[in-house]
């Protein structure tokens, strides 16, 4: 009964102070699968681009599942301090600063002369590069091997998607990229319930 | 190993709850006040009573702060804390396989 007491109150307490990772990767394998699956959808062949409103959905998908991180993450991790609020803050730094990088690049490879063709493949293959190291990174920092395995995926599927060209590489980021990103959301919550089922069950 | 080896500290049901809390952190990090007592959902002077006897017993820290110009209180388990949470769960394992 003991042990069952220290468990159950240790799986609370992580449940309130560490952001849910199934939780995260469901909101982003839906924007994922929804947002590239409208680009595909969107795609005007005589213009060789997805028709603005789909870039505009797409962009209004990622926004929303970037504020739901923030204000999840932020919940979660409030009234905690020490060394995983520094790693935590230093690691949502890397992505901003790596963003800001990726938009100087893309403007600079545009001004070069860099067709819309070449401009929508590059976009793509270097925010999903970001997104995948920063993944791996992540992975290696909380020591969450699904997080780097799901990192490692995304950039095998973006240089995959980046052969394939548009639109088909869309297609490619929304079944193989967001479809990557629910089954480990799925994963995760598996684990979590036979976790919890253990706490329960433990006897003394 | 016998009920009496468990360490009287931790072995207060209240006081079990607070440290297998405290312990779930990484170490290195504490935690408010506030967050602590909703994660335990115990009344502030209840927890207060019990932190002070396990800073008294050297397993927590408490570290008066100020957040903007409101105090706040941050708790963390010592290293010694942490051991003494081990050394107990282990100690309550063994009796366990010791009873089947």
């Amino acid at each position: 009964m003991l042990l069952a007491l220290i468990r159950g109150q240790q799986q609370r307490a992580r449940e309130a102070t560490e952001p849910s990772g199934g939780l995260l990767f469901g909101v982003w394998g839906l924007a994922w699968l929804a947002g590239y699956l409208v680009l595909f959808l969107g795609w005007m062949p005589a213009a060789g681009t997805p028709a603005g409103w789909a870039f505009f959905v797409f962009a209004g998908l990622l926004a929303a599942a970037m504020v739901f991180t923030g204000i999840h993450i932020g919940r979660r991790s409030a009234g905690v301090r020490g060394d995983s609020a520094v790693t935590g803050t230093l690691y949502g730094w890397s992505w901003a600063v790596s963003f800001a990088a990726v938009f100087l690049i893309l403007t600079g490879v545009a001004r070069a002369g860099a067709t819309v063709e070449v401009m929508s493949v590059l976009a793509n293959s270097l925010c999903c590069l970001v997104v995948a190291a920063l993944y791996m990174a992540g992975g290696v920092i909380w020591r969450e091997w699904r997080m780097f395995a799901l990192g490692a995926w995304i950039a095998l599927i973006s240089g995959a998607a980046a052969m394939a060209g548009a639109p088909a590489g869309y297609l490619v980021m929304a079944v193989a990229g967001g479809g990557g990103m629910l089954l480990a959301a799925a994963a995760d919550l598996v684990n979590r319930r036979r976790e919890r089922s253990r706490a329960a069950v433990v006897p003394g | 190993m016998s009920v009496l080896e468990l360490d009287p500290v931790i072995h207060a049901q209240a006081r079990l709850r607070v440290v297998a809390t405290l312990a779930s952190l990484a170490a290195g990090d504490r935690i408010a006040f506030p967050k602590l007592q909703k994660l335990l959902q115990m009344t502030p002077g209840n927890l207060s009573t019990h932190l002070r006897k396990l800073e008294d017993a050297g397993y927590v820290v408490l570290d008066k702060t100020f957040e903007g110009r409101s105090p706040a209180t941050f708790i963390a388990l010592t290293s010694r804390g942490r051991y003494a949470f081990e050394a107990y769960t282990s100690a309550l394992e063994q009796l366990l396989k010791g009873t089947q």
